[in-house]
């Protein structure tokens, strides 16, 4: 058997395990914060490796939207853990462009699901 | 299965489309700075400033208060230095980095092409050479380790701190600050305050108008009666004079009037005071020059226009004042003042508290620059103003095409040296950089002028400074103001023991017209306001070098200049120094109406004290700070009022409701609304529009003072393109009684909004408009259109519980506090406590040699 073909079949026995997707998807979260702290294509990484458990398609997209949400979320208790999330907040246009690049990054990634 | 794989192959165009398109360096650098967690604007936003460090020079203690003012107690003043230049890099790094690339011409750097231009201006002018020799001259002086420690100190934080926003959203990082960078600072507030080109600008407009005209709309002398020395006359053999103990109703010590023998200055009742001159040079020497000035040679609008851009916008001033103990509640001296600079998010000034064994002051520091220069120290209180004295001089050359200038009767080389200026994503600009010996020359469309000005040399300012945060009196001050180079500035003073002071500062030029050496004068004393022959060796100075040490000794001497020991009471505000200073001052006075104003409230003050009213307190000062009484209303609403009965319909109602209004410019006045609406249509109707059809667009209109009082005689009234006064009045109300309505404004807080932007021009950094009280024209000072106005607020008792107030908040990062947490307090005319006590939670320690983390 290939590499991919042993890969697919690996997914397709975590995707039918409740708990091997549960631990898949914390091992996916963990590395894709630590990559999200690294560089912005971590979200990606990070949506796509919570997306690859999904049972199907539309599970992995609202999952790396759910990562992505996740992210954003995290920032937010940063900044109100440093005391400025009023004013990152205030700063209007970069702060919903951090929102928006969070989402998007999830819902990207998550598309990966509909391709493996 | 054919849906299958287009579904993934869609899914895969679309991933791999996505995550390629992350390489676009648009995106990618947007990524980098906002993108969550990793993004360098969400690291800025949690810098924890502050900490424990080990210092070179000794311990020190930096607490920050509730509004984040940084009280700094240090065992020596180098340890001071350090801490104090620890503190400024940690708030404001941006604003001292933005500050010297401005000086040595390198924002295109980092901020890409948009900034070349004035990166060209500045490196023609070469400031940094400046800078250099400053450095030089203060080598070996008591300021050298000062400033060295204080560098030392922002080096520190530069290297140990998170860097703020702004650097992030730019994506550099910020060279070390040296000693030049600190000298910089002074060059940059010096040029702003006197650098100028208006015997450019005026030239252009003499070519279309004529020098007639000129000399009507811009002269040097504005016809009013309240200079800052009121009814004074120049006396010669001052020395004679009374050492200024006699009849003196100040607390003057004996043996501060003795010290100040040298300067010799006395007090006399206001009806007869007599200003001092020394004897050290002939009255003749030094008597004004009486031609007007805008004859000489002429350049093309194009450079007057390319060169304007790089000076401060109109308006640019200050008020400051002074009362002695004779009149106040106490019997103790006030000191105020506000300087009038540009309003900008983080503000121009930086409050600290400094204390060490040798001495503690309090007050404003530029970022970049160690030293306390408007504030308080144990013994007295100081501020100052500008004066518009002209202290820069434009001289343009025969040339032979072959890079050489004559000079007399000598053909000398342009010094000439290439330049490269870095642009950030453009293409770099190479321009040579050419000198001669008046000064750096620059050039635009094919069109030159070399440039004296008193801050292209090594100067003494900042030690002067420094000697004024170690004063322990008026004679201190004296010695201090003495070294005080440049910029031209009105000093007052007050200090403990009762003592006022009122001085210009600033090395002053004597112009001549040098007849040796193939020049075409005869050594005669010539005003600057023009542009001179440098060929002819018209204009030429002496003791100074360009870039080099000068002796300042063909300039007027200190004890010529203006000025008054233990004054009653004196008011400035950049209006005419004085109406006979025995010698060229300047050209660039401001219009009288704040002078004017100033002294009508202190005239009534003293007055009703001395009747036995009201004394003069605090409170009485704070709200002489807070006048919003606009005198420019009492000429332009009487003359609309002269002629209300040819006015019709809605301009009559509008003419009405002027004649009800107190001339006060209140947001929730709606006669403040209708006298700046119609003052400005009058402005366009009688200026901009004629300026504009001559193609002057660039040009710098009359000030509002030639506006309201130019007669309707006056010839530019005959003009074809002007109406007769009044029907321009008339034009005017008509035009605004119909535009008021129209645009839906119903007060003056509808158009007087003030929003102070950040110098990048990032709209989220800078300050939320807000409706503001006063005008160009009040002592309460809001200039909305050009963001100039209040840079700080100081009202300052020696003896007594200082108060200030600053436009916006001490720290530069805009995730802080303390960015804005004066700003409404600054807008409502209130005031926080300048009161030199350590208090407040510890921000940083920093331990002599052997402890702490460094």
């Amino acid at each position: 058997m290939s590499t991919a073909a042993d890969l697919q079949t690996a997914l397709d026995r975590i995707r039918a395990d409740q708990q091997g997707r549960w631990i898949a998807t914390i091992v996916g979260i963990g590395i894709g914060i630590l990559a999200a702290t690294i560089d912005p294509v971590g979200i990606v990484l990070g949506a796509m490796l919570v997306a690859l458990p999904a049972r199907d398609p539309y599970r992995g997209v609202f999952r790396g939207l759910g990562f992505g949400l996740l992210v954003v979320g995290l920032l937010a208790v940063q900044l109100l853990l440093a005391g400025t999330l009023g004013p990152a907040v205030g700063l209007g246009l970069p702060f919903y462009l951090a929102v928006g690049i969070g989402v998007g990054f999830g819902v990207l990634g998550g598309l990966v699901r509909g391709i493996v | 299965m054919v849906a299958d794989r287009t579904r993934r192959a869609v899914l895969g165009a679309a991933l791999g489309g996505g995550l390629a398109a992350t390489a676009v360096p648009t995106i990618r650098q947007y990524l980098r700075q906002f993108a969550p967690l990793s993004g360098g604007v969400w690291e800025a936003a949690q810098r924890d400033i502050g900490g424990d460090f080990s210092s070179p020079y000794g311990d020190a203690t930096i607490r920050k208060d509730e509004f984040g003012v940084p009280h700094v107690e240090a065992e020596n003043e180098q340890a001071l230095a350090y801490a104090t230049g620890y503190v400024h890099g940690a708030d404001r790094l941006f604003q001292m980095d933005l500050v010297r690339r401005q000086m040595r011409g390198t924002l295109s750097a980092v901020a890409g092409s948009a900034t070349v231009e004035t990166d060209e201006f500045h490196r023609r002018m070469d400031f940094t050479a400046a800078a250099e020799a400053t450095v030089e001259r203060l080598r070996g002086t008591e300021t050298e380790p000062i400033v060295e420690a204080y560098v030392e100190g922002v080096n520190l934080a530069r290297r140990r701190e998170r860097l703020p926003i702004e650097f992030e959203l730019l994506e550099y990082e910020p060279d070390p600050w040296t000693a030049t960078d600190v000298m910089l600072v002074e060059k940059q507030i010096a040029w702003a305050l006197t650098g100028n080109f208006r015997p450019l600008e005026r030239s252009v407009v003499a070519d279309e108008f004529g020098e007639d005209t000129v000399e009507r709309l811009y002269p040097d002398r504005m016809d009013h009666d309240s200079p800052i020395l009121r009814n004074r006359e120049l006396a010669s053999g001052s020395r004679e004079l009374p050492d200024g103990t006699a009849g003196n109703s100040s607390r003057s010590s004996s043996s501060s009037s003795r010290n100040l023998g040298s300067v010799g200055f006395a007090d006399h009742p206001a009806s007869d005071q007599t200003v001092n001159r020394s004897d050290s040079q002939g009255s003749q020497e030094l008597s004004e020059p009486t031609e007007n000035g805008s004859g000489g040679h002429r350049v093309g609008a194009e450079l007057a226009a390319w060169c304007s851009q790089f000076t401060s916008p109109d308006g640019v001033g200050s008020n400051s004042w002074l009362v002695s103990g004779a009149h106040t509640a106490d019997g103790e001296p006030i000191v105020c003042n506000d300087p009038h600079l540009t309003l900008m998010a983080p503000p121009v000034w930086y409050e600290q508290h400094v204390e060490c064994p040798v001495y503690e002051a309090r007050g404003v520091a530029f970022p970049g620059a160690p030293f306390v220069v408007i504030g308080e120290n144990g013994a007295g209180a100081w501020g100052f103003t500008n004066v518009g004295a002209d202290v820069c001089d434009h001289y343009s050359y025969e040339t032979d095409g072959e890079g050489r200038y004559r000079y007399g009767e000598e053909w000398r080389e342009f010094e000439t040296e290439t330049v490269t200026i870095a642009v950030d994503g453009g293409s770099n600009r190479t321009i040579e950089r050419r000198k001669t010996v008046h000064g750096p020359v620059v050039e635009e469309a094919d069109q030159e002028v070399a440039v004296a000005w008193t801050g292209l040399a090594g100067t003494e300012t900042f030690a002067a400074v420094r000697d004024l945060g170690h004063s322990e009196g008026i004679d201190d001050v004296v010695s201090a103001l003495r070294r005080f180079d440049a910029p031209t500035q009105n000093v007052v003073y007050a200090d403990r023991d009762g003592n006022t002071l009122y001085w210009t500062t600033g090395r002053i030029p004597i112009r001549r017209n040098d007849g040796a050496n193939g020049g075409s004068g005869d050594g005669e004393a010539v005003r600057g306001d023009r542009i001179f022959d440098g060929s002819a060796r018209e204009g030429e100075w002496s003791g100074f070098e360009p870039y080099g040490t000068p002796s300042w000794e063909g300039f007027v001497q200190f004890e010529d200049k203006p000025g008054l020991v233990n004054p009653d009471y004196v008011a400035t505000a950049n209006q005419r120094v004085m109406d006979d200073p025995g010698f060229y001052l300047g050209d660039g006075y401001a219009a009288p109406f704040r002078g004017a104003r100033a002294y009508e409230r202190l005239d009534e003050a003293v007055a009703g004290a001395e009747g036995g009213g009201a004394t003069i307190d605090m409170e009485t000062m704070a709200d002489v700070q807070q006048d919003v009484f606009d005198r420019r209303a009492e000429l332009l609403v009487s003359d609309l009022l002269d002629v209300r009965s040819q006015l019709e319909g809605d301009a009559d109602a509008f003419a009405e409701t002027l004649d009800a209004w107190d001339g006060r410019m209140e947001t929730d006045a709606r006669g403040a609304l209708l006298f700046d609406q119609l003052l400005d249509a009058f402005r366009q109707i009688v200026f901009e529009d004629p300026y504009d059809a001559a193609g002057l667009e660039d040009s710098p209109l009359p000030n509002d003072w030639i506006l309201l009082t130019l007669s309707a005689d006056d010839p530019w009234f005959d003009r074809s393109d002007v109406p007769a006064r009044e029907d321009a009045l008339i034009q005017a109300a008509e035009r605004v009684a119909t535009d008021v309505d129209e645009d839906g404004l119903d007060d003056y807080g509808d158009v007087n909004k003030l929003g102070i932007d950040h110098p990048l021009g990032v709209g989220f950094l800078g300050y939320d408009a807000a409706r503001a009280d006063g005008s160009a024209a009040t002592l309460k000072n809001v200039r909305v259109d050009s963001d100039v106005g209040s840079s700080w607020r100081m009202i300052a008792p020696p003896n007594g519980d200082s108060t200030a107030i600053l436009p916006g908040g001490n720290s530069g990062d805009y995730f802080s506090d303390h960015y804005d947490d004066q700003l409404s307090m600054w807008l409502d005319g209130e005031y926080k406590s300048m009161a030199a006590v350590h208090g407040g939670s510890t921000f940083a320690t920093f331990a002599g040699e052997g402890g702490g983390d460094a």
